[in-house]
C-alpha cells in the first residue's frame, strides 16, 4: 500500500504539489492525470526519491520513504519513464539485467529472468536477447522498458507516461497487453498520464489533479458519472458516457453467436432449428469455424443454394475480438453500419457476438 | 556481428603494429635517410644531423609526449567529468576558462616562462606540452558527458544505480568514443608540438630542425619533420585502434556470454 499524506513540494516561491494525500491500495492501478503542470509527474519522482518532498509522508507499505537510502529504495521501485531510457550500449538482456545485477544476483537466475520477461512481453528471447537497443521498433523498445522495470519483480511500479511517445495504434495494444501483463501479476501501479482514454482502460482509481491539488480521487465509473468540480466535468468531457464504454471488455459482453455452417450435413436441420427460433439473421462458418460471411434467413425460403444469399464480409473489416472494448466494438459497428458483431478469437473463428441493444443497455446502467 | 568486428579490428591492430615496427627499423637504419637526403640535397655535406641518432632523438621524443600526455590525461578526464557533476557545476566555467588560456599562450612563451623555475631540458618542455594538450581532453571530456542524454540518466538514477554506478555502467561507456576523440586529437598535436622542446635542450625530433634552421641545412629540418610526421600517423592510428577496442569490448560481453 503506498500513502501520501500531506505531501508539499516547492521549488523557491512555486509550489508544484499542495498538500496532497491519496492512498493506493495493493495490486491496483492508480492513474494520476491532469493537465500538463499539474504536479502527475512531480508526484510519483516524490515516492521514488528523484525528488524530495518539502512537507508531508510519503509511506510504501507502512514505511516512510525516506528511511531508507535513495538507491536501495529505487531498486525495489519499478520506473518506466516516457523516453524509455533504454541503454543504447547495452544489449535487451543486459538493459534487463541492470537491476538484478545490481541487486548482486547470480548469472544463471538472471538469464533465467530475462528469458521469463521476455516471454511475458511477447518477444522471443532466441530473437530479441541479444539485440541492441537501436535495432527495435518504438512499441518493442518499450515493452522491454516495461520488462526492464519487472526485471527484480518489484511489488512497485513508477510509470510515468510510458506509452506517451508511442502512436496511438501501438499504443492501444500496448495498453492491451500491459493490462494483460497486470492480471497476472497483481503488481501496485502509479501510472502517469494526460490522456483520458488511457486513465478509463486501465485503472482502478484515478487521482485527477490540477495546479498541484488533487480534485478528485475516485473509481473511473464514478469519476465520469459523478465528477465532484465544474472543473472535473469540464475535464471529462461530454462524451462520458461514451468514454465509459472502454471501461467495459468485448470479453466479458460476448454473448454466444446465432450462427450455422454451410458445409455442414445437417443443415437443413439447423436451419429450420433457427427458424423457429425465431432469428432472422446468421453469421456463416466454415468448417473448422472460421468466419465468412452472414446470411438473412427469409431469404432462404426454398431450395435454391444457400452459397448465393450469403452476404460475405472480411473479419479484418467487421469482427472485433474479446480484448476490444465496448466502445471500439461500438466504432466498428457504426463505421461499418451493422447492428451486431461478430466476435472472433486470433485464428477468425466465430466465438460469439455483440449487439448494438448490448451496448445500449451498458450506458444506461 | 560482433565476431566480424573483432575478427575486423584483429587485423587493424596487426597493420597498426607493423607499421610501427616498419617505421622504427626505418628510424634504426640511417643509411636510407644518407641515401635519400643526400639525393634530395646533393650539394650539401652532412645530410643526417650528426649530434644523435634518429632513434635517440626518436626516443626523447616519444618520453616527452608520453609523459606530457599521460599527465593531461589523468588530470584532465577527471577534472572534466568532476565539472560535469551536480556538485561541480560550479566550477565548469573557470575550468573551461583555465583550460583555454593553456592553449591560448604560445608553447614557445611557456617553456620561456618555465626555465627560471625549472631550468632547462625535460620538465619545463612536460610542463608546457601538458598545458598545451590538456584542453581538447577537458573539452571532450565535458561535452562528451554533456551528451548522455538526460534521461538515460535518469533511467539509470530511478533503476537505482548509483552517482557512481551511473557514471561508469551508463555516462563513460556512451561518452567514451567523444572522450577517446578528444585525446587522440590531444596527443597528436602534442607529437608536433614538442618539436619545440629542442629550444631548451630536451632533445627530440626538433632537435635537428633547430639544428638545420640555425645552419641553413634544410636536410637537417627535413628528417626531423619526416620522422616526426611519421610518428604523430603511428600515434593517432594507436589510438583510433584502441578507442575502437574500447567501444567493441563493450559491445561484444553480451554476445560473448
Amino acid at each position: 500500500m503506498i500513502e501520501l499524506k500531506n505531501v508539499t513540494k516547492k521549488y523557491g516561491d512555486f509550489t508544484a504539489i499542495n498538500d496532497i494525500s491519496f492512498t493506493v491500495e495493493n495490486g491496483e492501478v492508480c492513474v494520476l492525470i491532469g493537465p500538463s503542470g499539474c504536479g502527475k509527474s512531480t508526484t510519483i519522482k516524490l515516492i521514488n526519491r528523484m525528488l524530495e518532498p518539502t512537507k508531508g509522508e510519503i509511506l510504501v507499505d507502512g514505511r516512510e520513504v525516506r528511511g531508507e537510502r535513495p538507491d536501495v529504495l529505487r531498486r525495489k521501485i519499478g520506473y518506466v519513464i516516457q523516453n524509455i531510457g533504454l541503454f543504447p550500449h547495452m544489449t535487451v538482456a543486459e538493459n534487463i539485467a541492470v537491476v538484478p545485477k545490481l541487486l548482486g544476483w547470480e548469472r544463471a537466475k538472471i538469464g533465467e529472468r530475462t528469458n521469463v520477461l521476455l516471454d511475458l512481453i511477447g518477444l522471443d528471447p532466441q530473437l530479441y536477447a541479444s539485440k541492441y537497443p537501436r535495432e527495435l521498433s518504438g512499441g518493442e523498445a518499450q515493452r522491454i522498458g516495461v520488462a526492464r522495470a519487472l526485471a527484480a519483480d518489484p511489488p512497485l511500479l513508477l510509470m510515468d507516461e510510458p506509452f506517451g511517445a508511442v502512436d496511438p495504434l501501438n499504443r492501444q495494444v500496448l495498453q492491451a497487453e500491459f493490462l494483460k501483463i497486470q492480471r497476472k501479476l497483481h503488481k501496485t501501479v502509479i501510472f502517469v498520464t494526460h490522456d483520458l482514454d488511457e486513465a478509463i482502460r486501465l485503472a482502478d482509481q484515478i487521482v485527477l489533479l490540477d495546479k498541484g491539488r488533487v480534485l478528485q480521487d475516485d473509481s473511473p465509473e464514478n469519476l465520469l458519472s459523478r465528477p465532484a468540480t465544474k472543473f472535473v466535468r469540464n475535464f471529462v468531457g461530454t462524451d462520458r458516457a461514451l468514454k465509459r464504454l472502454s471501461r467495459f471488455s468485448v470479453g466479458d459482453h460476448v454473448r454466444p453467436p446465432v450462427s450455422i455452417s454451410l458445409e455442414s450435413d445437417d443443415f437443413k436441420r439447423h436451419l429450420d432449428a433457427l427458424k423457429t427460433e425465431g432469428a432472422r439473421f446468421a453469421w456463416v462458418t466454415a468448417n473448422d469455424g472460421t468466419l465468412s460471411g452472414w446470411i438473412d434467413l427469409h431469404d432462404l425460403g426454398g431450395d435454391e443454394d444457400p452459397n448465393s444469399v450469403i452476404t460475405e464480409i472480411d473479419p479484418a473489416d467487421t469482427a472485433i475480438k474479446t480484448s476490444f472494448s465496448m466502445k471500439e466494438a461500438l466504432s466498428r459497428m457504426l463505421g461499418q453500419g451493422i447492428k451486431a458483431a461478430p466476435v472472433v478469437d486470433g485464428a477468425n473463428r466465430l466465438i460469439g457476438e455483440i449487439s448494438l441493444s448490448d451496448i445500449e443497455r451498458l450506458t444506461e446502467e | 556481428m560482433a565476431n566480424r568486428k573483432n575478427r575486423k579490428l584483429l587485423w587493424s591492430w596487426i597493420a597498426t603494429a607493423a607499421a610501427a615496427v616498419l617505421f622504427g627499423a626505418l628510424a634504426a637504419d640511417m643509411g636510407i635517410w644518407d641515401t635519400v637526403l643526400r639525393f634530395l640535397f646533393p650539394n650539401t655535406d652532412q645530410v643526417v644531423y650528426p649530434r644523435a641518432s634518429l632513434t635517440t632523438l626518436l626516443g626523447e621524443h616519444l618520453g616527452l609526449v608520453i609523459v606530457s600526455s599521460l599527465i593531461a590525461i589523468t588530470i584532465g578526464v577527471p577534472l572534466g567529468t568532476a565539472v560535469t557533476r551536480p556538485w561541480g557545476r560550479a566550477f565548469l566555467d573557470v575550468v573551461d576558462d583555465l583550460t583555454s588560456l593553456g592553449q591560448t599562450i604560445p608553447p614557445v612563451a611557456v617553456l620561456a616562462l618555465a626555465v627560471p623555475l625549472l631550468g632547462f631540458g625535460f620538465e619545463p618542455t612536460v610542463v608546457a606540452l601538458f598545458l598545451y594538450s590538456i584542453l581538447p581532453i577537458v573539452r571532450n571530456t565535458i561535452s562528451g558527458l554533456d551528451g548522455v542524454s538526460r534521461d538515460l540518466v535518469e533511467a539509470a538514477r530511478g533503476m537505482g544505480m548509483t552517482a557512481t554506478q551511473c557514471l561508469f555502467k551508463v555516462e563513460f561507456p556512451l561518452a567514451i568514443r567523444v572522450i577517446m576523440a578528444g585525446i587522440r586529437i590531444s596527443v597528436v598535436i602534442n607529437v608536433g608540438t614538442a618539436t619545440a622542446g629542442a629550444v631548451i635542450g630536451a632533445g627530440g625530433l626538433g632537435a635537428p630542425i633547430i639544428a638545420g634552421l640555425v645552419r641553413q641545412n634544410p636536410s637537417f629540418v627535413l628528417e626531423g619533420a619526416i620522422a616526426g610526421g611519421l610518428l604523430a600517423i603511428i600515434a593517432d592510428q594507436i589510438l583510433a585502434r584502441t578507442e575502437a577496442s574500447l567501444t567493441v569490448g563493450m559491445d561484444s560481453q553480451q554476445s560473448a556470454r
